[in-house]
This record gives structure tokens, sequence and C-alpha cells, in this order.
């Protein structure tokens, strides 16, 4: 019953598009109203996909790509980006702990608990970065007993 | 609490009116970074309002992410007009007062505004 | 206006730098993340409440000679920043309270001062 996506979205994210951070988040939540009816699970993995989002916007040379995967239990984000890669994971994964430029963080970014606040309300976390590129890739389970059937 | 007292409360004026303008506000969250923001998640469908420095569209995105129907600028900052129109588009309500954050969240809380518990 | 000393006794701050001058007083608080804004309204009478806690701040503090820094929703320096302010004598301390909060409580406190 559990691996058989229903359904896929896909969005680019450009380097440095602090006007737009939150945008495809907004979208990802509004799209799922359909299949979640559930607002706590929409905030949870809103939140997740937010600070996805805000990752590739202001760590990235180049942008990176989302992945939307929608089961009909759960949602499997993937995101995607070409570099310049995490230099200490561990450092990124500490809370407080950024890197985010002096113009990412006048705008409110840079709090330095993104990749947090994945782990916390995600049910998954994989992290894996390379000079090349980093893949993290989460999902958000959804508890509620309603579940939609396709 | 209602906006309009709240408004009275922090001297501030409402910048955009479309939303719930009829809610019952008890509880308030302040920050400038967004991340802090998002680690809030309400629990029960309590009206929240956050107080920030920060008037670009990623606080109305992240309002929006997070159901808060009201979000209250401090420091009498300058709100630029695509934040007053993606507001309006999702219907949160925007608030600009004068004062300081800690001047703001003092006098609310003063009158009874209570903080969102917030567990690491 | 209120002395350090007073400060801690009145609020369950968790201190974290070691031999500052307890009697230093200070009249304003300023709450703010950014950092910029901070450089420009903080002086020798203001405590300031932040989630920020990287070294950055102790640069803006000991520019502007602000004495007091508070994290606010528990947020905690590294060592590293810990033993530059006490170098620099700028008092730390930490609280689990969030901002809003923290910011509140320390208003109260001061209008009865």
């Amino acid at each position: 019953m559990g691996n058989v996506s229903v359904s896929e979205l896909r969005y680019t994210v450009g380097p440095s598009s602090y006007d737009s951070v939150g945008s495809k988040a907004m979208q990802v939540k509004k799209f799922l109203q359909d299949y979640f009816p559930s607002q706590d699970y929409l905030r949870r993995l809103g939140v997740c996909v937010f600070e996805a989002e805000a990752n590739l916007a202001i760590h990235t040379t180049s942008g990176g790509d989302l992945l939307i995967v929608i089961y009909n239990n759960r949602v499997k984000v993937v995101a995607q980006d070409t570099g310049p890669g995490i230099p200490d994971i561990d450092k990124a994964l500490t809370p407080g702990f950024t890197t985010a430029p002096e113009m990412a963080r006048q705008l409110g970014f840079g709090g330095g608990v993104g990749l947090n606040n994945i782990q916390r309300f995600a049910d998954s976390f994989w992290l894996e970065s390379l000079k090349r590129g980093t893949t993290l890739v989460f999902e958000v389970w959804n508890d509620d007993s309603t579940q939609f059937d396709y | 609490m209602k906006i309009n007292e709240i408004c009275k409360i922090v001297d501030a004026e409402i910048l955009q009116s479309k939303g719930r303008l009829n809610i019952d506000i008890h509880t308030a969250f302040a920050a400038d970074l967004m991340s802090d923001t998002l680690f809030i998640i309400m629990r029960e469908e309590d009206p929240l309002l956050l107080i920030t420095g920060v008037t670009n569209l990623s606080v109305v995105r992240t309002a929006s992410i997070l159901d808060i129907p009201a979000v209250l600028f401090v420091r009498g900052k300058n709100v630029p007009p695509e934040t007053i129109q993606l507001a309006e588009q999702n219907e949160i309500l925007l608030l600009r007062s004068k004062h300081i954050m800690f001047v703001s969240c003092g006098l609310l809380y003063q009158a009874g505004i209570q903080g969102v518990s917030w567990g690491m | 206006m209120m002395t350090l000393r007073n400060l801690i006794t009145k609020l369950p701050f968790e201190v974290l730098t070691k031999n500052c001058n307890l009697d230093v007083t200070f009249q304003h608080v300023y709450a703010s993340d950014l950092l910029s804004n901070a450089l420009a309204s903080v002086n020798p009478e203001t405590a300031w409440i932040t989630v920020q806690v990287h070294q950055n701040i102790l640069g803006i503090a000991s520019i502007k000679q602000c004495p007091i820094i508070i994290f606010s929703e528990g947020s905690t320096p590294e060592a590293s920043v810990i033993s530059l302010a006490e170098e620099k004598g700028i008092f730390l301390a930490t609280s689990s309270y969030p901002t809003f909060e923290l910011s509140g409580l320390l208003y109260c406190l001061l209008k009865e001062e």
C-alpha cells in the first residue's frame, strides 16, 4: 500500500533567490490540502520543505532542485544541488552554526537551525555531501488514521 | 485579546486588514530569524501573533506555512508593498508598531499575552 | 536602571562567563537577532537579548561597549566565544525562555526599579 507514489512535484530553486524563499513550500502545502487534511501534518511538512528550499537558495552556487514525492501515507522530499558541498556535516548539524552570507542574515536567515528543524519534524533524514553537490532526503509520515485511499 | 486592543497597547497601525480580524490572541512569539519561528508549531488551533523586525516576503510565507494569522512588525520599519500584497493574498494581518521589539513584547506581556512554550 | 547582580537573582539565567563585574548597570534592553540592527542600537547602558551565538556578536558588543548579552531560547555559544567574552569583560548568560517572554519579564522588572 505504501510504496506506490501517487503524485510528484518538481521545483527549481535559484541561488541567492532570497525574495522567493518559502514560495515553493507554500505551493506544496496548498497542493497537499486535498491529500492530507491534517493541518498539523501540513505544517510539519511545510516547515521541512521551507528549510530545504531556504538551504538551496542560501548555500548553493547554482541553486538546486526539489522533488516532492507524494505517497498515500507520507511525503518524501529530495533536495539536490551541484555544490559547493558541506565541508563539515557535523558542524552543519550543530544548532546555531551557520555559513550563511551576511546578506542572508540581514534578511532573517542564517539562524543555523534549518537542518535541525528538518531533523526534528521529519520521520527520516538522510544527508550526503560532496564538493560536486549535496543531496538531502527526508520523509514526513502522516500519523492521521484518515489516510486517503487510491 | 482582539487585534484592535493589541494595536492600542503597542501603538500599532494595521497595514493589511484582509484576514481574521476578529480573532482572540493569547500567545505571541518574537523572532527576527525565520528558522526560530519555524521551530514553533502550534499544537492547538490557537491563534498566535508573530512579532518581528524583518519585513520581507519570507516572513509572510513563514506565517502562512504555520497558519499564523497576524504579524506585528516592530521598530517602525518600512514594509515593502510586495509584502503587504502577499499578506493580502494569503489573508495574513499585518500590524506595525513604532516601538522596538523589547518594548512591544514588554507591553503585550504586561497586558496578559503569553509566550509560546518552546522546547528544544 | 538595574545591576547585573540584581538581575541574576531575579530571573533564572545560567551565567556563562566567569568573574564578570556584577555591579555593571543597565537601563535599556534591546532584543534583536539582526546584527546590523544591534550595531546601530546597543550601547554601554544596554542589555542585548538575542539567539545569535557566533563570535560576531562580541565584535558588536565590543565596539558599542555593550556590557551584557543574554541569549534566549536556550541558545548557548561555543566555549571559545565564552572565553573571548570573558577576556573582553562582556557578561554572557542564557535563558530557556523565548525572546517574547524574556523581554516581558525583564520589562516588568525594569519598571519596578
